[in-house]
């Protein structure tokens, strides 16, 4: 009796066991469904919760009957943005992706950024000071004010396809005994300043005049494509062209990097298209200007909303009228 | 010990050895479909797991118009077939299906499928109606996603 107990007990333990090691194969490859399952979707999640984009503007140029629409998105996330991967709805129709650009905002170095005054025999070189002097002081001699600003532009890819360039100055004060036509003659120039001395001056290449530096306030200057510095510093000179007349001055002075804070700072502001739509990708932080030419609407109220790859979604409202 | 007392013993063993194998026969069934039902479970758990998707397109314009466009936010490739859309819990009509692939819309073929990121349009039969409305689009294993529309 006790032997036959003891072999019923073997066998059935030796079953089970036989069992049991043909199901392990079975049930282990369902855990590892599991397992994969669950960790892609905590990636889906995980991706889900890293996005996030802004729409921070929306322009239109033009009006209903036709008019071009840019989108300005910004990549509020912490993971980078597949530009193909985007959807742009508008009014619940999908736009074609076709054409991006990028602005990128330069500030002026505030170790090359300055004035120099020259009075005919010396110069003095100022580029420290809140604000920058262009003009002249015929009062008892006769001297002259340059204002210098130098923005690091190297980050531009070689081969980037500028579409604008402008460069805005915000001017504190102008100060004068007499009426003057407030001309400025802009010029630039390619790493032509470094740190700001006399060896600055008259280094440089004219490529546009103003008439609008006379009144306080920001004012802007496009600035040819051709003369922004992709390997370097885009440097500019502002001359004055005007004469106050004998015993007179006329004197503008825009504000310089050295005044407090950035409201005030000279900035470059340079705008590229991007060719290969394809491999174009959107950093955290980073903005990208989404172009849409020649659009038309029977309506004048638009909703636009931008969606990524895993589904976050910004929307904006514009009206085409 | 006589031969009697041997003959008991032998018929207790095979005896034993008969419920033995019975028993060990009766687990090793239960055994395997329990592993087979775990991992057909499992199959579909991990199936859903991977799969997201999410109603795209604004609100403010889902009434009046026919298009649903719902975007593949998962991991897994779906069959846009088998996914159906409802309008308030009532299943609509879908006259076709669109993929936005390279910038245009190529209709969905049953050999093809959803892909991960990808855009799809369902073309319903009519129009979505205005006012508060509740659109439902569950794929085929069950994951689905709704968006609450209402004219703005």
């Amino acid at each position: 009796m006790g032997l036959s107990a003891s072999a019923a007990v073997i066998i059935i333990l030796l079953g089970v066991a036989g069992a049991l090691v043909i199901a392990y194969p079975v049930v282990e490859s369902g855990i590892r469904g599991i397992s994969g399952g669950l960790g892609e979707q905590g990636q889906i999640v995980s991706s889900a919760q890293q996005s996030s984009l802004q729409i921070t503007g929306i322009s239109v140029q033009g009006s209903c009957n036709k008019y071009n629409l840019t989108v300005v998105v910004n990549n509020t996330g912490s993971t980078q943005l597949a530009f193909r991967k985007l959807t742009v709805f508008d009014n619940n129709e999908v736009l074609q992706l076709k054409n991006a650009t990028t602005t990128a905002k330069f500030y002026s170095s505030s170790s090359a950024d300055g004035y120099i005054q020259f009075d005919g025999s010396s110069y003095t070189v100022y580029n420290t000071t809140n604000v920058s002097w262009i003009g002249r002081d015929r009062r008892g001699g006769d001297t002259y004010y340059r204002s210098y600003f130098s923005f690091d532009t190297s980050s531009l890819n070689d081969g980037a396809d500028i579409t604008d360039a402008e460069l805005y100055l915000k001017v504190n004060e102008t100060v004068s005994d007499t009426s003057v036509t407030w001309n400025v003659d802009y010029y630039y120039g390619f790493n032509a300043i470094g740190v700001l001395t006399q060896s600055a001056w008259n280094n440089f290449t004219y490529f546009a005049t103003s008439n609008y530096l006379g009144t306080v306030g920001w004012k802007n200057m496009s600035v040819p494509k051709s003369d922004i510095n992709r390997q370097g510093d885009t440097d500019f000179e502002l001359r004055s062209n005007w004469d106050p007349g004998n015993n007179n001055y006329a004197i503008a002075r825009p504000w310089q990097t050295e005044s407090f804070g950035r409201e005030n700072d000279p900035y470059l502001v340079v705008t590229y298209s991007h060719s290969n739509l394809s491999a174009l990708t959107i950093a955290p932080a980073k903005n990208i200007n989404i172009v849409f030419y020649d659009m038309s609407s029977s309506s004048e109220e638009h909703a636009v909303s931008v969606v990524t790859e895993n589904g976050a979604t910004a929307r904006a409202t514009y009206d085409c009228s | 010990m006589g031969f009697g007392t041997s003959v008991t013993e032998a018929i207790f063993f095979i005896a034993s050895v008969i419920v033995a194998l019975a028993i060990v026969g009766v687990v090793s069934i239960s055994v395997s479909s329990l592993a087979g039902s775990f991992n057909a479970k499992s199959d579909a758990l991990s199936s859903q797991l991977r799969t997201s998707i999410k109603i795209t397109g604004d609100s403010c314009y889902l009434g009046g118009s026919t298009y649903v466009y719902v975007k593949n936010v998962g991991s897994s490739f779906i069959n846009a077939n088998a996914t159906n859309v409802f309008l308030s819990g009532a299943a609509l009509g879908v006259n076709s299906i669109h993929l936005y692939r390279d910038n245009s819309w190529v209709e969905y073929s049953t050999i093809d499928a959803w892909r991960p990121g990808e855009l799809a349009r369902f073309n319903t039969s009519s129009a979505l109606p205005t006012g508060y409305n509740r659109i439902s689009v569950v794929a085929e294993n069950g994951v689905y996603d709704q968006m609450e529309y209402s004219d703005c």
